[in-house]
């Protein structure tokens, strides 16, 4: 294990691959989304092999996914949110899956790079903006100025509405970015301290297990939170507010 | 951070992202949502079915239970009538037989007093005859002459009286 606490992060080629002058090396981070696609397909594929009317323990939790998904697209999206399902679906267990095999001791966390999530933001960006313009067409601009404000108010309400909106991506982005990476960080540290105090690391370990719990319920949330504001941003461009 | 220091690693992890996510996507949406989908609609139709046929049956249930009682109510009836004429049946039976009994028994008891009032009239005119004999014969014995039947006869009704 490295010392750095940073070198985790370290993004390291498997298969070095050019295509066109990209660099489009197989990585360990592009090995542990495989991982993540093989692992959430295989546990759902699995779990619902059996098909039951009376489900299996697997199965229940299969369909507590699937309905909990359902339900988000439902109370948020709202009418019309029905084929955005199997994206949103996708959405959460790649990021849902993506956190948690990143708990796994020695794996790689692909949610935890910038990169990556704000790729996703970006295109859960342009995707809503192009569904509601070409939903909505040029009324999609009332999007930017609440109903019912008085005109001369367009002045300030406009500037901050734009600037709102332009922050979603980076915002939803920065957020599960931040938010892994530090806790994979604290981790490592407190890691370091158990070994560094020899006998009294039992101390910093007891605390260590804690987070680790801690961190598996950040791993779920957001997934959650990440899932639902593109359910939220989805309704915006849908039904504008 | 190696999230900003390895920007060129920025195309490969885009790439790889689309790749997997698209594949992923892929799987969901073809495969296996729609095996979840179809198992929760089973389910719920098996369950709508099974409600179904449990309010059937309950209704069926309901409308057994109304025949029993109508039937049990038309038996008490019937058993009702059935112990009331037989009833009325054996009381007209009885009076008549006890009317007839008691004319019977009147008939005889009349008869038999008439027969009881014969006997004593006979007796008593056969105690007269031999009263008036014995009048006659004391009164021979008494004042040694003779008394007629006719004159002893209006002394012992004198007396008699």
């Amino acid at each position: 294990m490295a010392s750095n606490p940073m070198d985790q992060f370290t993004i390291v080629p498997i298969v070095p691959l050019e295509v066109a002058g990209f660099d489009i090396s197989f990585t360990n981070s592009a090995l542990w989304m495989t991982i993540t696609v093989v692992v959430s397909s295989l546990f759902l594929l699995l779990s619902i092999r059996s098909r039951g009317t009376i489900p299996t323990r697997g199965q229940m939790v299969a369909e507590m996914m699937y309905n909990t998904v359902a339900n988000m697209v439902r109370d948020n999206v709202g009418s019309g949110g029905q084929p955005y399902f199997p994206f949103i679906f996708t959405l959460f267990m790649f990021v849902l899956f993506g956190n948690l095999l990143g708990m796994v001791p020695g794996s790689f966390t692909f949610t935890s790079h910038i990169a990556v999530t704000f790729a996703m933001a970006a295109i859960i960006f342009i995707a809503v903006t192009v569904i509601g313009i070409a939903k909505h067409g040029t009324r999609f601009a009332t999007l930017f100025f609440p109903h019912g404000a008085p005109l001369w108010t367009a002045v300030i309400l406009i500037p901050i509405e734009l600037v709102s909106y332009l922050s979603r991506p980076v915002s939803l982005s920065v957020r599960i970015f931040a938010n892994l990476t530090v806790g994979h960080v604290i981790l490592k540290v407190i890691a370091g301290f158990v070994v560094a105090l020899g006998v009294f690391g039992i101390v910093p370990l007891a605390g260590l297990v804690a987070i680790t719990a801690f961190e598996f319920m950040i791993a779920v949330i957001q997934a959650y939170v990440f899932a639902i504001l593109s359910c939220i941003y989805l309704h915006d461009a849908l039904h504008l507010h | 951070m190696p999230q900003f220091a390895q920007i060129d690693t920025f195309v490969s992890q885009i790439f790889w992202l689309l790749v997997t996510f698209t594949i992923l996507y892929i799987l969901m949406s073809r495969v296996i949502l729609p095996r979840i989908s179809e198992t929760l609609t089973n389910r719920q139709n098996k369950i709508d079915d099974d409600l179904g046929k449990a309010e059937e049956l309950r209704g069926k249930a309901a409308e057994i239970q109304s025949a029993y009682e109508h039937a049990l109510a038309q038996a008490t009836e019937t058993a009702r009538s059935v112990h009331r004429d037989a009833a009325e049946a054996i009381a007209a039976r009885s009076e008549k037989e006890h009317g007839e009994l008691a004319e019977k028994l009147a008939a005889e008891a009349a008869e038999a007093e008439a027969r009881i009032d014969k006997g004593k009239t006979d007796i008593l005119t056969e105690m007269r005859d031999d009263a008036v004999e014995i009048v006659q014969a004391a009164s021979g014995r008494l004042i040694g002459g003779s008394v007629d039947a006719a004159s002893a006869r209006a002394a012992l009704d004198a007396v008699g009286k």
